[in-house]
């Protein structure tokens, strides 16, 4: 391979223009999640964010020294201003979602998503993390290009017409890049580790009484099992990583890693997590297998007896 | 919370985190808001805190001879006490 081709190879991978319907699909999964952590968060937004929360800002200060972007840091220190704080960022994220203003939007989600984990870090888990940096990504990705209100308006005014044009994925490309080095980094984090490579982990994990969410079967707690289940999450965290960019295998990987996230959803409750990572599996899915699962769907509704 | 619904383990998932955090050397100084914040929670104007003592509970994971593994009975400690200030409960 010449240096120029694999410059070529490079620049078509981040720019060559494609299809924005999975950045757009992954803007209202991404507006979903940011909504549901906010509503599971509703009862205690004083609680953590309050000018007399568990953690008080001067403390945050003291712990977590240097610029911060922190919008708490900048705004009265009082409950209504932290309320209204909230929900501006909800309606924000709403219209995120629905894709109004979608540019703004993302702009405005991303700083106050950023300000709440600044504000205090030590109640954060690796989803809020990713929801962040994705979040950053987002700001730059034609996020609005399709399903959203953006685009209907600009239909309307005939400044674009029905079919959907292709944009340069850089931003889209970071975001996987993102996910893909969360499990890479997961995996070199957990090789590291006695337990992982002797095959005791899971028994750990799923001991964890504070942890502990649906009751598991007896056999899925044997020794032998434990073994296997340690080894098949490093082997999956690996691949998560590294296999996901080869296209042949991509779709195997997707699914196993899709079943091994609603199996951690189903056995940890750690609110939100699986499906913050999970959110960004759409990025890998190829826009024309969308498109013609979306027409599969469209033609399965027009034959429903409900739908005649 | 063993103690919660499975509803609401969903929504106060956060104070388990906050929970493992706090115990942790490095996060010596958020001791005195936990215990603050806690004072105020328990106070009214008749009857204020006087003094908040954080204990830590733990039980370890072991080994044993079949290659299984148990819990062993809880400890405890004092992590940390706080004599509560008149201007604390404001």
């Amino acid at each position: 391979m010449r240096l120029r081709s694999l410059f070529e190879a490079w620049n078509a991978f981040f720019f060559a223009p494609q299809s924005p319907i999975p950045i757009a699909l992954f803007r209202i999964i991404y507006g979903s999640l940011v909504i549901a952590t906010l509503t599971l968060l509703r009862p205690d937004w004083l609680a953590w964010y309050g000018p007399h929360a568990w953690v008080s800002l001067p403390t945050m200060h003291t712990l977590e020294p240097g610029t911060r972007l922190n919008l708490f840091a900048i705004i009265p220190q009082t409950d209504a201003s932290i309320n209204a704080l909230f929900w501006i960022f909800l309606g924000s994220a709403i219209l995120l979602t629905i894709g109004f203003l979608t540019r703004l939007n993302s702009l405005l989600v991303f700083l106050c998503l950023a300000s709440i984990d600044q504000r205090n870090v030590y109640i954060l888990h690796g989803g809020d993390t990713f929801l962040r940096v994705a979040g950053f990504f987002l700001i730059f990705a034609p996020a609005g290009a399709a399903l959203s209100i953006d685009r209907l308006i600009r239909v309307r005014r005939g400044k674009e017409d029905a079919s959907v044009e292709p944009r340069s994925p850089w931003a889209q490309r970071m975001i996987q890049f993102e996910l893909a080095l969360v499990y890479f980094a997961t995996f070199c984090a957990k090789v590291k580790g006695a337990p992982w490579l002797q095959g005791t982990a899971t028994y750990y994990v799923l001991h964890l009484d504070e942890f502990k969410r649906f009751p598991i079967p007896s056999w899925f707690l044997h020794p032998l099992m434990l073994k296997l289940e340690s080894w098949t999450a490093l082997m999956l965290e690996f691949s998560l990583g590294v296999l996901i960019w080869v296209k042949e295998l991509r779709y195997i990987v997707l699914t196993l890693g899709l079943l091994f996230h609603l199996s951690l959803e189903y056995s940890l409750n750690i609110p939100l997590f699986q499906w913050d990572i999970l959110s960004a599996y759409i990025l890998f899915i190829d826009p024309a297998d969308i498109t013609r699962a979306w027409d599969w769907l469209r033609t399965r509704r027009a034959v429903h007896p409900l739908a005649q | 919370m063993e103690q919660l619904s499975l509803t609401e383990r969903y929504f106060k998932e956060r104070y388990r985190k906050y929970a493992e955090n706090l115990p942790l050397d490095q996060n010596d100084a958020l001791l005195p808001d936990a215990a603050r914040y806690i004072a105020r929670l328990n106070s009214t104007p008749s009857h204020p805190a006087r003094t908040v003592m954080l204990v830590q509970k733990w039980s370890f994971i072991v080994p044993r001879a079949d290659g299984s593994y148990s819990p062993e009975p809880w400890g405890q400690h004092i992590l940390y006490g706080y004599g509560v200030k008149p201007e604390d409960l404001q």
